[in-house]
């Protein structure tokens, strides 16, 4: 196998973006100066920094019997009101103790280490912290006659709460599904995984938006070659900007220009725990529900969480009509073309009888026939998709029926197609991740049009193209065709088929690469049998 | 560093299967059926022992000459100069054999699949598609013959199975009724075409295990025999040696005769297929073999850029040399070999025999 | 045919050569080029009459070949 492919850029990174940063005080533009230990200095300070941003609360006080002023700095609505209020103002305000120093160096501590009821506070000393701590929903509290400030951590729960996915559903399977927040969604991670090996490392991407980001790996089991790229991969991230996890998946694929999906991602907590358990490494962005995991073969694309809900018999069968399905969303309209403008003769005559006579009459020929209703198909697909539910139904109702049905009635095409069309739609729809099956759909149109020139011939040429495409393709370093290319007959147990739990005693040798060889999951023979009566 | 990729034992059986096949299959049984009657099945069992032979030869070399090819170890050998005139040779021949390849592959797909569409056209995508395969690498090609290899094996063994009733044994008796002199010439005849998996020396030193290389080319080569093996004779044992030894593709015929109770017909279709898309697979590892030969002869540090000019070669050879199938045939049949024969046991013998002499040994 | 096959030297040198260009590897550059120089003098000689050198292979070898085989 090769080592991890080096990502080479071809220019050196701008150190700056084209774009105005938003705020003019963030570390990058400026040389970050420190606090001053005068309370007035600091507040004219910041008040130029956050300048009409009316969500911005200054709360001052005075505490002690010394009357030291003191400012509380929050954001209004990322902070939550009811610690604010309940815990620190309280702390604040009940502060009696007399620092005989007066205003001294050991304001800041004692407050932190003696009065305040809050578990997460952290010293700071610059305005660049103060100002991204008060961005990302903390407390800043400054004091008179100190060069330090607290940075007391509240940040408010917001968001909707934990429901059932929309996307991945299940029959049989857990119903929760992350939510916008990534505090939420890496709690819902840890109540799966409770073992401190389940390391969560912290990166904060975007200058603007600083949104955070979280690689979740087990310890000791996930290839720490893969977690180290991952990070290295990420750390070349410089946007301004993160708004879905699908910014950072564009921006550490291995073959950017590849139209198959290379990173997987899934709104379910329990499928993100099933790949961080063999191995697997996940990236949790704040802000969506959407997290992905590396590194991706392309059979996990067509593999859905419920298989490992359900018995391993019927799983093994639903994944075997998933990939007959997954053939006939990529060929079955091309192989429709080429089988009756080339090859007739491969159809039972009774077959070809009945093609040929639902074909008299039709105007065009079967590509344009074919490529028609395919773009039409497209196109009420994406309607359905993107307008208020009650409206989709409509569109759905009135493209499928309506005009399919007025199409072969007046004769524009022949009934046929529609069934084609018909079946590679629903065979689309068959394909457990929405991204590979938008590949499929792409590659169809390719499929068609070789078809309709070379016959089954052009179908080989397309097939064998996308093969070695496909077979080329690695991601994070882990060949995205295994285990069928390079073959590998352990990873097999959970690839077209999906053998009972108590037959996979290791985790697959691709993605659990690491280097204690510590592979095994479960103790082995755990087949259940009948007691032994003799004994 | 000309080629990173790393193959492993499975990879390379089927990667030497993939080359023997689609060779084997198509117009040598025809050919073979017609020197040796019906002894040709006979013909090929002793090819498939003397390729063993010969694989020994290779398979040696590979060890005595760790992580170098056989263009390589005969620069070792032979010195800079005579080294890289004998050297060349190799990776001459793989593009001859990827002309003739892909120019009765595409013979076959016209007339099968596309009578309407002009040859040319036919000829150049598939030199297109296999120079774009080779480009990708070894990994690449390796990876694809494992997908499409036992593909193959499990077509032709169905296809076998398929045509079974109509076969008779007392078609292939007697054995031997013209004496032994068939029998004799048509061995050489098939070791030629087993023997492009000479191409063999050119994977060994990409191996991850070098010393399973004989054994690799043994099962693959015995894969192969048992292939070529049934098609000759069960064509013999079907058509009869009369009409076998006629015809262009008897293993086409063959897949003609199989129905699904008079329902499915024109099933072999689906077995050409299979046997096109690992033809072009097999040209795309001779491309391969040139370009990588061919970098090293000339001391490159890449082959890439090498496999897209190859192909154009090849392909203007295919196109300028053989004005009909006739023809083509004809150089199939009586050239070919002879030519085949000096390479793949005339030079490597005699590379071996001069570092034998000459006391030269790889470095470790 | 003499055409097409230029065009398709002159693709191949242009989509191959630049890279290799622009990374300095000028003896694959130059091998590359007498490559697709020799296509080119193929195609020129069949366009002038000139036989294909598998015609000259065949017509040494083809003498052999049928000495030994029907």
């Amino acid at each position: 196998m090769l080592p991890f492919r080096s990502r080479k850029r071809k220019k050196p990174p701008e150190p700056e973006l084209n774009q105005p940063l938003a705020t003019e005080a963030t570390p990058e533009n400026q040389e970050n100066p420190s606090l001053s230990s005068s309370l007035a200095e600091n507040l004219t300070t910041l008040q130029s920094v956050f300048a009409n941003c009316t969500d911005l609360v200054y709360r001052e006080l005075k505490i002690g019997q010394e009357q030291v002023p003191a400012l509380l700095l929050y954001m209004d609505g990322i902070t939550d009101e009811k610690t604010v209020n309940q815990d620190i103002l309280k702390s604040l305000v009940n502060i009696r103790y007399s620092n005989p120093e007066g205003s001294g160096f050991n304001n800041i501590g004692m407050i932190k280490s003696v009065f305040m009821e809050i578990g997460n506070i952290t010293e700071i000393s610059t305005i660049g912290e103060v100002v991204e701590g008060v961005l990302t929903g903390n407390v800043a509290l400054l004091l008179e006659g100190d060069a330090r400030v607290l940075k007391i951590g509240t940040k408010a729960p917001i968001g909707r709460i934990v429901s059932e996915p929309i996307t991945d559903g299940v029959v049989r399977g857990p119903r929760e599904g992350f939510t916008e927040s990534l505090r939420t969604n890496t709690t819902l991670l840890r109540r799966k995984i409770k073992d401190p090996n389940l390391k969560l490392e912290k990166v904060v991407l975007g200058r603007t938006t600083k949104t955070e980001v979280n690689i979740a790996y087990l310890e000791g089991i996930a290839n720490p070659k893969v977690v180290a790229e991952v990070k290295k991969r990420i750390a070349l991230i410089d946007v301004d900007s993160v708004l879905e996890s699908a910014y950072i998946e564009e921006m550490i694929e291995d073959k950017p220009f590849s139209i198959f999906p290379q990173i997987d991602h899934s709104e379910r907590p329990d499928k993100i725990a099933a790949g961080i358990l063999q191995g697997q490494v996940a990236i949790f962005t704040d802000g969506t529900p959407f997290v992905l995991i590396v590194p991706t073969m392309m059979l996990h694309f067509m593999q859905s969480s419920e298989d490992y809900y359900d018995r391993s018999i019927y799983a093994s069968w639903i994944r075997v009509v998933r990939f007959l399905f997954l053939n006939f969303a990529l060929l079955l309209p091309a192989l429709y073309i080429a089988v009756t403008t080339f090859h007739q003769g491969l159809l039972p005559t009774a077959l070809l009888i009945n093609i040929a006579a639902a074909r008299v009459g039709a105007p065009f020929p079967t590509i344009i026939e074919v490529l028609t209703m395919e773009v039409t198909f497209e196109a009420l697909r994406e309607a359905g998709i993107r307008l208020p539910k009650p409206v989709g139904q409509a569109v759905s109702i009135v493209g499928g029926l309506v005009i399919g049905e007025a199409a072969v009635q007046a004769g524009m095409v022949s009934p046929i197609t529609v069934i084609v069309v018909a079946l590679t739609g629903i065979s689309s729809f068959c394909i457990p991740s929405y991204s590979f099956a938008l590949a499929i759909r792409i590659l169809r149109f390719g499929m068609i049009i070789l078809a309709s020139t070379f016959g089954l011939y052009g179908m080989l040429l397309g097939l064998l193209v996308m093969q070695a495409h496909l077979v080329s393709l690695r991601s994070f370093g882990v060949p995205y065709f295994a285990p069928l290319a390079p073959f590998n007959l352990k990873d097999m147990k959970d690839s077209v088929m999906r053998l009972p739990w108590w037959a996979m005693g290791e985790r697959p040798r691709l993605t659990a690469n690491n280097t204690n060889n510590n592979r095994q999951r479960q103790k082995f023979f755990l087949k259940p049998a009948p007691p032994d009566e003799n004994g | 560093m000309a080629e990173k990729g790393i193959i492993n034992t499975k990879q390379f059986v089927w990667m030497l299967f993939i080359i023997i096949t689609p060779f084997a299959a198509m117009q040598i049984p025809g050919m073979l059926i017609m020197q040796a009657g019906r002894d040709a099945w006979l013909s090929v069992l002793s090819a498939w022992f003397l390729d063993v032979m010969l694989a020994i030869v290779y398979a040696y070399m590979g060890l005595r000459f760790p992580g170098e090819n056989f263009v390589q170890y005969s620069i070792t050998i032979l010195g800079k100069y005579l080294g890289r005139v004998v050297g060349i040779l190799f990776p001459l021949f793989f593009l001859l054999v990827c002309t003739l390849v892909l120019r009765s592959l595409s013979q076959v797909v016209d007339t099968v699949f596309l009578p309407l569409t002009p040859f040319n056209v036919i000829l150049v995508t598939a030199f297109l598609v296999s120079a774009l395969i080779g480009r990708k690498g070894i990994e690449v090609i390796a990876r694809m013959t494992e997908i499409l290899g036992p593909l193959y094996l499990l077509s032709i063994v169905t296809l076998s199975f398929l045509v079974l009733p109509s076969f008779h044994i007392a078609r292939l008796k007697p054995q031997f009724d013209q004496g032994v002199a068939p029998f004799l010439v048509g061995t050489p005849l098939m070791l030629t075409s087993f023997g492009v998996c000479i191409i063999m020396a050119m994977y060994i030193p990409l191996c991850n295990r070098p010393e399973n290389g004989f054994l690799g080319k043994l099962s693959a080569v015995s894969m192969g025999a048992l292939v070529v093996c049934l098609v000759t004779a069960l064509s013999v044992g079907i058509f009869g040696m009369e009409d076998a030894q006629y015809m262009t593709s008897p293993g086409l015929e063959l897949a003609k005769m199989i129905n699904f109770s008079n329902y499915i017909e024109r099933v072999e279709m689906v077995w050409l297929l299979i046997l096109v898309g690992s033809g072009i697979l097999a040209s795309s590892s001779m491309l391969w073999a040139f370009g990588q030969g061919l970098a090293q002869i000339v001391g490159l540090k890449s082959y890439q850029s090498l496999i897209y000019p190859g192909a154009l070669i090849s392909l203007v050879l295919s196109l300028i040399s053989f004005p009909s199938g006739l023809q083509h045939t004809n150089f199939f049949h009586y050239t070919f070999p002879i030519m085949a024969a000096f390479v793949e046991t005339g030079l490597e013998l005699f590379l071996l025999m001069a570092a034998l002499i000459l006391h030269k040994r790889g470095t470790t | 045919m003499t055409a097409l096959i230029m065009l398709a030297a002159l693709a191949i040198g242009l989509v191959e050569g630049i890279p290799l260009g622009k990374q300095g590897q000028w003896k694959e550059l130059a091998v590359m080029s007498i490559l697709l120089g020799i296509a080119f003098l193929l195609v020129m000689g069949y366009y002038l009459g000139l036989p294909s050198p598998l015609v000259l292979m065949e017509r040494l070898l083809e003498p052999v070949g049928k000495a030994i085989f029907k």
